[in-house]
């Protein structure tokens, strides 16, 4: 048979005359800058795991992962629901390495990954929001090495927990809007909102971002848009619908997901082992620290800002000056981004339903940075080179290196008070940075304490005693929500029955006739489902069985019964 | 008939039985594996006789695991065309495969140097419209005398006939003729398409549908975007919008559709290099190289679909012209169900005729247009008839759990099934609300968030076409056209 298509006439192109069009040339320096963040934060990491810190939430976050995978019911439920989960679902992969490497899962080394390419993708980001800006090279180059080496941002890409994580998508949130700002792409709204529906699965505060985010395009637009008033809103509000509708999709998926598989909307606020929950718990210990009152409390907030960003109200202040005179917008995006964020935690500080912690005012640290390049974008304009790696004649210049610098130097000083605040518990601000910190530093302080440098050393040992003991599969009943240390040391993970098992409840019920051996609770955790089902299994097991032994750690004394 | 008083040359050719031989079977004689004249080949009879008997045999076998596979493969196959759909749409999104023609560029073009265009207008019982192309073609900013406006108008069809005379009767344009298709089967657009393109006198040619309304410029812009092009593109494909996209709900959906398949699929499908399935009106063809090329498929009831996979089997490119034609939209849903029905039975029919060869066609095309020839052309009318099943199956498990459903979905399918679910129909519903920005059409907002309705219309239509793709291959569904019109002049009664 011939070939059909032999007798119509085929087009043959002329050789070299290959329709492919012109590949753009790709700038390879955000891949230059997150390779080199990605070195320092790693290295920064493997040297807070080296001298033993490790924080409960990073460790925990990767807890919520390894039982997905190695529980004995590995399900993707057991991810947990109190906590969001992209922290704990971006180190899956990583933890079926864990034969070759048990730190990944031991102290939690896979969320140390996490946050460090978190953040160094943060870094390559505000690089390219500050070229956006207009920020010529070297100034850009110097302000992304003061953001990126400030103490803060090293300690907490470093530690694997989700800070670094919500940095970054507030950087590409940023940069998303800039791009709109400047071309008033569709696509650029897209991309924002995308942005936006992940940073929810990453951290909570995402949903006064998504607000504040979609209130800012939809005014832009009906303020921007030619056409008569009704057109400019209709406009406007495909706009907020086009940037808002991935932030409504996982937050609406995340709360229907909790409610089909744990019964409630939102177990962040409302379970025992929530937020509001562990706040009041902690009430009499933050509000020591804080204040108490409007007064007190912005006050403690001011401080806080102070030491991660000692001249930001300055830089606002000329910013929104000079935004209002040049008439130029753009610096409302990292105002609104990192602004909104960091008022939601303020907000909720004041409302007493927050720690306070110092790391959650941490997006101060890139609005200053971004602050500092849109000024400098818009005093020098004529520098910005518009392609990378262009050379500007200008460079060189009087007048625009003084006030550079100027500028260079107001974010340069938080370095130092950073570091000052990171170390000395005795100010307060860094309230769970400080006392590690500080000891780790000054081990001959007064306020040191060498127990704090051995994270989770008892857990080790009691992982150890049990590993020792081998008492079989579905043996230790244990509410992971706090034995999660323990489980994560154990050499057999499957010997606890732990509360994202299928059987749980009913082993819990019964746990003599359901084959439980061992049973392990932690003083003062009334959230345990454990003790929450036996209310003094604490303090005499409960009847269900007879004290074994006993470890004492700085969270509080473990103790472990022999089922009867 | 024979003595039609507006271009008696025409009409003596019109009788010429070489043409109408040409227009039905020349394509079939000249490469009979391109047409649709038969539904399989012997070889994917074979084919499917083997697939029915394998999988009828795994049933027998293991019934649980010959449904667990299947389902395993639908899940992978609807994440492929999902994947597939939003690749598209981020490259269309850029913008820079739409060829854009400045109007000073347009008008820059000097009478004497345009060429000669020959313009197609099939039309079949619908008097009513006829008198609108007429206005609309004279409204085209292109010299009189280098135009060659055809009306196609089947020779048994006395009422449009009439109109046609009269409204060719009416216009001052000395360039409209009428040609009359002599009565023969099939009775399909394209063999009407084929017969006018015979006495063509164009350099280019083009269609337009009776009801369309044809941006004024897009004949000149046309002219110098294939000039710009080069002989590697065979056709540019002006954009489809529609006139009446406020009508009702049914036509504010298919506004949004339209605007997401021109402004992100087919700029997609260039800049992969993937075939582009040719809308039914508005492009734009050398037409030397479409006779060469043995133009339309009379056989296949998406000819236009057909003819672009052809093209690019044959190493042509087709470009997206950005000019929109405005159609009418179908407002009705009988009428909607009949369109969309032959156009997913023509989707089966091209996929099926282009993988009579599938070798041949994969070295052709290349990995990615062979891709876009499975995700897009078979995949857009499949995944359409695959959906109520997966409606049922979510709506049952999610109102009882029956334990039936729980064993069709092993935990690894099961997962990656409700993840494609649950973030496939939100994705497609978000990318209908992009697409009613981009097209600047935010008050059809509220259409695109009920879009889910449309996707049930789709699936309707889709189980008539694979009906009658087994029982009634080239039977054209013919849609009625002029039901925008105020109510008074009636509606156009269609006996297909």
């Amino acid at each position: 048979m011939r070939n059909a298509s032999m007798t119509l006439p085929r087009h043959v192109p002329e050789p070299g005359t290959s329709s492919g069009g012109g590949r753009r040339p790709r700038t390879r320096e955000p891949l230059l800058l997150f390779g080199a963040a990605a070195a320092v934060y790693l290295l920064a990491g493997a040297v807070m795991i080296h001298f033993n810190i490790v924080f409960n939430d990073g460790l925990s976050r990767v807890g919520n992962a390894y039982y997905v995978l190695f529980s004995r019911d590995p399900h993707l439920g057991a991810i947990g629901f109190v906590w969001n989960p992209l922290p704990s679902l971006s180190v899956l992969p990583l933890l079926p390495l864990k034969s070759l490497f048990p730190a990944l899962v031991t102290h939690g080394a896979a969320g140390v990954i996490q946050s460090a390419l978190s953040m160094a993708g943060a870094v390559a980001v505000l690089s390219s929001c500050l070229r956006k800006l207009g920020v010529r090279r070297k100034p850009r180059w110097i302000l992304v090495a003061l953001f990126g080496l400030q103490p803060m941002i090293v300690f907490y890409a470093g530690i694997g927990m989700s800070e670094a994580m919500l940095l970054l998508f507030l950087m590409l949130t940023t940069s998303a809007l800039i791009s709109w700002m400047q071309h008033r792409e569709p696509g650029q709204l897209v991309a924002a909102g995308i942005v936006l529906g992940l940073a929810y699965l990453a951290r909570y505060e995402a949903g006064a971002l998504a607000v504040a985010v979609t209130a800012l395009v939809a005014a832009v637009t009906v303020l921007s848009a030619s056409g008569r008033p009704a057109d400019r809103l209709s406009l406007a509000f495909n706009d907020a619908v086009l940037v808002a509708a991935p932030f409504l999709f996982t937050f609406f998926l995340w709360a229907g997901v909790a409610k089909v598989l744990i019964g409630m909307w939102f177990p962040q606020f409302s379970s025992q082992y929530g937020n509001s929950e562990q706040v009041s718990k902690g009430a009499e210990g933050i509000q020591g620290a804080t204040g108490t009152g409007l007064l007190e409390v912005s006050g403690y907030l001011a401080r806080q800002s102070l030491a991660l960003a000692p001249l930001l109200a300055v830089l606002l202040l000329v910013t929104v000056v000079l935004m209002i005179r040049r008439r130029n917008p753009l610096p409302l995006v990292p105002i609104v981004v990192c602004g909104s964020v960091s008022a939601f935690s303020g907000l909720v500080l004041l409302m007493g339903a927050s720690f306070g912690w110092f790391r959650f005012q941490i997006a101060v640290i890139p609005l200053t940075v971004l602050l500092a390049g849109a000024l400098i974008g818009m005093l020098f304009p004529q520098t910005a080179d518009r392609k990378v790696g262009s050379i500007d004649p200008r460079d060189g210049r009087g007048a625009p290196i003084v006030a550079t610098g100027a500028v260079l130097l107001a974010v340069a000083l938080a370095i130092p008070v950073q570091a000052r605040v990171m170390v000395d518990p005795t100010l307060n601000i860094a309230r769970e940075e400080a006392p590690t910190l500080g000891s780790l530093f000054y081990p001959d302080r007064p306020t040191s304490d060498p127990r704090l440098l051995q994270t989770f050393g008892a857990e080790q040992k009691i992982a150890a005693w049990i590993d020792r003991e081998d008492p079989g599969e579905g043996t230790v009943l244990a509410d992971s929500a706090y034995a999660y240390p323990i489980i994560m040391n154990s050499a057999e993970p499957q010997q606890f029955v732990i509360t994202s098992d299928y059987d749980f409840q009913s082993r819990l019920e019964d746990p003599h006739e359901q084959g439980i051996e061992y049973i392990l609770v932690q003083a003062d955790r009334s959230a345990d489902a454990v003790q929450i089902r036996w209310p003094t299994i604490f303090a005499d097991g409960a009847g269900l069985g007879n004290l074994v032994t006993s470890w004492d750690t700085p969270q509080g004394e473990w103790r472990l019964y022999a089922v009867d | 008939m024979s003595n039609d008083p507006v271009d008696p040359a025409v009409t003596r050719h019109a009788l010429d039985l070489e043409w109408l031989d040409r227009s039905i079977a020349g394509l079939r004689q000249a490469a009979p594996e391109m047409s649709a004249h038969r539904v399989l080949s012997q070889g994917q009879q074979i084919v499917v006789v083997a697939l029915v008997l394998l999988v009828v045999g795994a049933a027998i076998l293991d019934l649980i695991l010959a449904l667990q596979i299947l389902v395993a493969v639908a899940t992978l196959w609807y994440a492929a065309t999902l994947v597939y759909r939003l690749v598209l749409v981020r490259r269309g999104l850029r913008g820079k495969e739409l060829i854009r023609i400045s109007d000073a560029d347009a008008l820059a073009v000097r009478a004497s140097e345009l060429p000669i265009y020959s313009v197609l207008i099939p039309a079949y019982r619908e008097p009513d419209v006829i008198a609108k192309i007429i206005d609309s073609v004279s409204a085209l900013d292109y010299p009189a005398d280098k135009l060659d406006v055809r009306l196609l108008l089947e020779a048994d069809d006395a009422e449009t006939i009439a109109a046609a005379r009269a409204g060719v009767a009416a216009t001052i344009s000395p360039s409209i003729s009428i040609v009359l298709v002599p009565p023969a089967d099939p009775r399909t657009k394209p063999k009407a398409c084929n017969f006018g393109l015979q006495s063509a006198t164009g350099d280019l040619v083009t269609i337009f549908d009776a009801e369309d309304r044809p941006e004024p410029l897009q004949l000149r812009r046309a002219v110098v975007a294939l000039d710009r092009l080069g002989d590697g593109y065979a056709c540019v494909q002006a954009r489809l919008g529609y006139f009446n996209a406020t009508q009702n709900l049914i036509t504010r959906w298919f506004t949004i559709e339209y605007g997401t398949w021109f402004r992100f699929m087919l700029p997609g499908l260039v800049s992969l290099g993937a075939p582009i399935p040719l809308g039914g009106t508005s492009n734009h063809f050398r037409t030397g190289l479409l006779r060469a090329l043995e133009a339309w498929d009379p056989y296949n009831v998406t000819e236009d679909a057909d003819l672009g996979i052809r093209l690019a089997r044959l190493g042509y490119s087709v470009g997206v012209l950005d000019s929109i034609t405005e159609e009418e939209a179908n407002s009705d849903f009988v009428n909607w169900i009949k369109q969309r029905s032959r156009w997913y039975k023509g989707y089966f029919q091209t996929w099926l005729v282009h993988m009579r060869r599938p070798v041949a066609v994969h070295r052709e095309l290349g990995w990615r247009g062979a891709l876009g020839l499975h995700l897009f052309v078979l995949g857009t009318p499949l995944t359409a008839l695959m959906n109520p099943v997966f409606w049922a199956l979510a709506i049952a498990w999610y109102l009882k759990e029956p334990e039936g459903v729980a064993l069709l979905f092993p935990p690894a399918v099961y997962y990656f099934a409700l993840a494609c679910f649950m973030i496939g129909n939100a994705a497609v519903i978000y990318v209908n609300l992009l697409t009613t920005r981009v097209i600047n059409k935010p008050t059809l907002l509220g259409a695109a968030l009920l879009v889910p309705g449309y996707w049930v219309m789709m699936s309707v239509a889709a189980v008539k076409a694979a009906y009658q793709l087994v029982f009634n291959p080239s039977y054209w569904e013919k849609t009625s056209h002029g039901l925008d019109l105020a109510p008074s002049s009636g509606l156009v009664v269609v006996k297909a």
